[in-house]
């Protein structure tokens, strides 16, 4: 235990290391704050509410700097693409925020909030799933028939129609490799933005699905890229609840000594795995964070005479960090023995890179 | 103990009761500790 004096509390510091090295592989891979995972754990761990806020905001600013300094430096940043996108991002979050006012003074409860947060990352999961095992399957086809495989497969068709907008002046990614109106990038970083500022988080995984599905970025660049927003996002917040006084920065300190290991090894695995590895992570997280969402809005409904569904959110919430993070050390794991030419499942293996050719 | 490894869902599903049992441990821990207070 450790006194946070600033905070008034006294918490477990080795949990808060903890959290931040596990939320930093998760955030370094599928490219989020993690602050739906991070809010709820430090409430657990005797933080108030206002404080768990400040304290995640905080350090997701920190670690994006250095899981973006990690993907810079293995070529996954667009930064044509960041920079376009950070303008309308901002003003998106702003406006989401006085969104969310207005229909508050309108009468807006907060099962609708809920309904509504439930509904977008339902459906976003849905997709993102059934893409991702259409994506699989070709994989392991082509893996079959001893064709090389790409680092990233997308069955989806969404990104030919958006690109296809002949609406000037086109912008050309080179790092993305992608040909894509201005105005469908900064379209995407708004509305991602109001979405985000509606329903209370960070966006990034609204964005990675957006940038993946929308503007037709490879995953690994959408991942890269969506951390330059969240430095900037994060960044801002941190300035807002510094002033507000809702940070404690020896906690902060706490969740980045661990984050700073995390984050890293996050960014580093995406080297081993392809586009739809990590499009499968993204989909757990989003059903997990569905149902993390989804129950303590059946308990609403019910009248709050369900209060167990709540206590069962917060655990899922938790174990989907511990999840994620094991599902992701595995991935690098089988990637490792995939690269000596020992046994892997077979689900496993067209999802890995293989650095070393093994075998005649 | 491959077989279960070569299902992607029983893997996945494995690993989902591992760290659920873990965070269910962590919640437990952190009401009992509230219920001492």
């Amino acid at each position: 235990m450790f006194e946070f004096l600033i905070a008034g509390v006294q918490a477990p510091w080795v949990l808060l290391v903890f959290t931040g090295f596990t939320v930093g592989i998760v955030g370094g891979f599928i490219g989020v704050g993690g602050g739906y995972m991070v809010t709820p754990a430090l409430i657990v761990f005797g933080f108030p509410g206002y404080m768990a806020s400040g304290i995640d905001m905080t350090h997701i600013a920190g670690k994006g700097i250095v899981s973006t300094v990690r993907h810079r430096q293995l070529g996954n940043v667009d930064w044509i693409l960041a920079l376009s996108m950070v303008a309308g991002t901002m003003f998106g979050v702003e406006e989401g925020i006085r969104l969310l006012g207005y229909f508050k003074r309108l009468g807006l409860s907060t099962a609708a909030l809920l309904g509504a947060s439930v509904l977008l990352m339902g459906t976003l999961f849905v997709y993102t799933l059934r893409e991702t095992l259409r994506s699989h399957r070709r994989l392991t086809e082509m893996a079959k028939q001893g064709r090389a495989l790409a680092r990233e497969v997308s069955t989806s068709s969404l990104p030919r129609v958006f690109q296809g907008l002949p609406l000037a002046p086109l912008v050309r990614c080179r790092v993305a490799r992608v040909i894509v109106s201005m105005w469908v990038i900064v379209l995407v970083g708004v509305v991602t933005g109001v979405l985000a500022g509606f329903l209370g988080v960070g966006g990034g995984f609204i964005r990675v699905p957006a940038l993946v599905y929308i503007v037709g970025a490879s995953t690994h660049i959408a991942v890269g890229t969506d951390l330059v927003e969240i430095v900037f996002s994060g960044a801002y917040g941190c300035l807002r609840h510094s002033i507000e006084g809702n940070v404690d920065f020896v906690a902060v300190l706490f969740m980045l000594s661990g984050a700073m290991f995390g984050a890293q090894f996050g960014s580093i695995a995406t080297a081993f795995v392809r586009g739809p590895a990590i499009r499968y992570m993204l989909a757990f997280s989003l059903a997990l964070a569905t149902l993390g969402a989804g129950l303590p809005l059946v308990n609403l409904l019910m009248g709050g005479k369900l209060e167990w569904l709540t206590a069962l959110s917060v655990i899922i919430t938790l174990g989907q960090m511990v999840f994620l993070c094991l599902f992701i050390l595995s991935l690098v794991y089988f990637a490792y023995r995939a690269n000596r030419g020992r046994w892997v499942p077979d689900w496993a293996a067209p999802l890995l890179v293989h650095h070393v050719t093994t075998g005649p | 103990m491959k077989r279960l490894l070569d299902n992607m869902w029983t893997f996945a599903l494995l690993l989902l009761l591992v760290s659920m049992g873990l965070s269910t441990v962590v919640y437990l821990a952190y009401m009992r500790s509230h219920l001492i207070r």
